[in-house]
């Protein structure tokens, strides 16, 4: 159980500037994600703090303790890789064994240890094959058992189930959630995808450009976006942005299921007509033409294609951006400026 | 029925093209390979010379003649210690010189020293070795000068037979190495870099690392390249002909070298043959213990 800090992190290769100055800390015991698109640098942070890649400048802290020079064997970090790097030669065992042989574990602690982690991650009847002879999921499954058999300090991941198919994607996501909780140590995990993201950590890290967007919990992140950037990332159909009505260049931001397909109260009511319709089983997603350009909708409401409906959106869901798609409070003002453009709430 | 009979003409046409595109090939490798191999068992059971018409059926007269020889058994000695001191030493400088020269320190460098390790492979062996027979000239080679400006006693390399063979097989190790060099470096190429991340991770000691993981999984390239060269060491030829022809007192001379004074010097071609067919004999045996021994040894993929 480990906390970490990142301090002034750079990260430079020759002049192409990755990560300017980042500064991140995470807590003990939590499972937090790094996310973002790809090249965003989330996978530069965890290489760094697992010692695979070296600093430009910065420090990094494991337990108040500067690691910046500690070889990663010395971190006491387990890390999944993304093609789980499993040894080709040696058996399952062996794979699992060979980093606490290098730690001169005594035999009988390994082999205990060994049967203990093989038996939670249900690999005991396959311990003598090679990793060619396994599937897909049981290669990630021996990935987790040689990361967890070190009983490291922090636990790394590195888009772990990326190389798997959707419906066992589904099924690591909860046994990794389990792992988390029965374990209790601190695990980083970085992936592209946000619904990995929001489903497993209990602290996500929006990464964009090198840079921190937002770090908090999946809920907040979700309900209380910092801008637009982290507002359209997270949630499936992206948030709508209408642009271009407001004064002084504001942006106005709703998720699409907060959209209803009948006039609101306290909120704006826009003409519309429903463009095209997917059906998604619970739920169905409109596009709506509406005169400010197109809006996404979710909604469990079937409506018939091409019909004209009016779009409500209430005033407490709606986020409020500056020009520089920062987030602005949702003032009485504001509620004046939207009602002013976009019609007010209807009688 | 027409529909039937159009697809299986068209189905003939499609495996006659396949067999004339084979023709060239197999029709070579009868001429050259196969019809000569049958020849030279045939024609080891024969006696007469080169010009005899008709010659003599002999049995296994060849053979027993040649076992009994004393200077065949030396013959036989020199190939297998020759093939033994090649392979090895290629095989082990290959490995570590492409290990070092994969590692990603001073790239310009390794580039300049993979070049230069490369390039006698491209230049044929008769050059090779009259060049070498000039550096190794006991009195005023070019080896001998500098080891004398350093201080050390002249070394008589070609001209006694007690340093004669390791001196060919010295030169044979320095043409070759380059080319072994690459194939190996190519090995270590198909290694993901993450598999060495995950032995870092795993704090393995760099040695460790080497023996454990790196040796393992280019061991079906080590198999590969050491049956090669073990087949070309048996069939040392030009280096020989060229630097020592057999000498001194017999101590370089191997089986084709053999084979080729008894068949073109002293026109016996059924000992030639004789000898030919032991020689195939001894590659079939070697080249199986190599791929028995390889069975439990070597990583497949």
């Amino acid at each position: 159980m480990s906390s970490i800090s990142l301090r002034n992190v750079k990260k430079s290769y020759g002049n192409e500037v990755v990560i300017e100055n980042l500064n991140l800390e995470i807590r003990d015991g939590s499972f937090t994600v790094l996310v973002g698109p790809s090249g965003c640098g989330k996978s530069t942070t965890l290489r760094m703090i697992t010692g695979l890649e070296t600093l430009s400048g910065g420090d990094i802290f494991i337990d108040d303790t500067r690691v910046n020079d500690v070889p990663p064997g010395k971190r006491d970090i387990s890390m999944v890789f993304q093609n789980y790097a499993l040894y080709p030669t040696m058996s399952v065992r062996e794979n699992i064994e060979f980093g606490l042989t290098n730690k001169k574990i005594p035999k009988e602690e390994r082999q205990r240890r060994i049967s203990d982690v093989c038996e939670i991650v249900g690999l005991t009847e396959y311990l003598d094959r090679k990793p060619a002879n396994l599937s897909g999921g049981q290669r990630q499954r021996v990935a987790l058992a040689r990361a967890m058999v070190k009983q490291p300090k922090v636990f790394m991941m590195d888009e772990p189930l990326s190389n798997l198919d959707a419906k066992l994607r589904t099924q690591m996501r909860v046994e990794l959630i389990n792992m988390h909780k029965r374990m209790g140590t601190t695990f980083v995990y970085v992936t592209h995808d946000q619904v990995e993201a929001m489903s497993m950590a209990d602290d996500i890290v929006l990464m964009n450009q090198g840079k921190i967007v937002q770090q908090s919990g999946p809920k907040e992140l979700y309900h209380n976006p910092n801008c637009i950037y982290t507002a359209q990332f997270v949630g499936s159909p992206q948030t709508n942005i209408l642009d271009g009505q407001l004064p002084e260049k504001m942006k106005l931001g709703f998720r699409p299921e907060k959209v209803r397909l009948h006039p609101v109260e306290a909120g704006i009511n826009i003409p519309a007509s429903i463009q095209t319709k997917e059906m998604l089983g619970s739920e169905i997603i409109y596009s709506l033409q509406t005169p400010y350009g197109v809006v996404m909708c979710k909604s469990e409401e079937d409506m018939e294609d091409a019909v004209k409906v009016t779009m409500g959106v209430e005033f407490s869901s709606m986020y409020l951006f500056g020009a520089d798609t920062v987030r602005l409070p949702f003032d009485d003002k504001a509620r004046a400026a939207v009602s002013a453009v976009f019609g007010g709430p209807s009688k | 029925m027409r529909g039937t009979t159009a697809l299986s003409k068209t189905e003939r046409q499609e495996r006659l093209k396949g067999y004339l595109l084979a023709a060239p090939a197999v029709v070579l490798l009868f001429i050259f390979t196969v019809y000569p191999l049958c020849y030279l068992i045939y024609r080891s059971l024969f006696g007469g010379n080169l010009i005899t018409k008709d010659p003599k059926f002999v049995g296994l007269e060849n053979y027993t003649s040649l076992l009994e020889s004393k200077d065949f058994h030396q013959v036989l000695s020199n190939t297998l210690i020759y093939t033994a001191v090649t392979v090895v030493l290629t095989m082990v400088l290959a490995v570590v010189i492409a290990a070092w020269l994969n590692s990603k320190k001073n790239r310009r460098l390794n580039e300049l020293v993979q070049t230069c390790i490369f390039t006698p492979h491209i230049i044929s062996m008769v050059s090779v070795s009259t060049l070498f027979l000039w550096l190794m000239d006991s009195k005023n080679g070019l080896l001998n000068i500098l080891l004398n400006a350093l201080g050390f006693e002249s070394f008589p390399f070609l001209a006694s037979p007690d340093t004669a063979l390791f001196s060919v097989a010295l030169v044979t190790i320095w043409k070759g190495l380059g080319y072994y060099v690459l194939l190996i470096m190519a090995a270590l190429q198909n290694i993901p870099t993450s598999v060495y991340e995950a032995a870092e991770m795993d704090d393995t000691p760099a040695l460790k690392t080497f023996f454990k993981i790196t040796l393992p999984m280019i061991s079906p390239t080590i198999l590969f390249t050491s049956v090669v060269a073990t087949i070309a060491s048996f069939k040392v030829f030009d280096s020989i002909s060229v630097m020592t022809g057999g000498g001194p007192l017999n101590s370089t001379n191997t089986l084709v070298y053999y084979i080729y004074e008894y068949a073109f010097r002293y026109g016996k071609p059924g000992q030639a043959c004789a000898a030919g067919v032991i020689l195939l004999v001894f590659v079939c045996v070697i080249t199986y213990v190599q791929f028995q021994v390889s069975k439990t040894r070597v990583h497949y993929q």
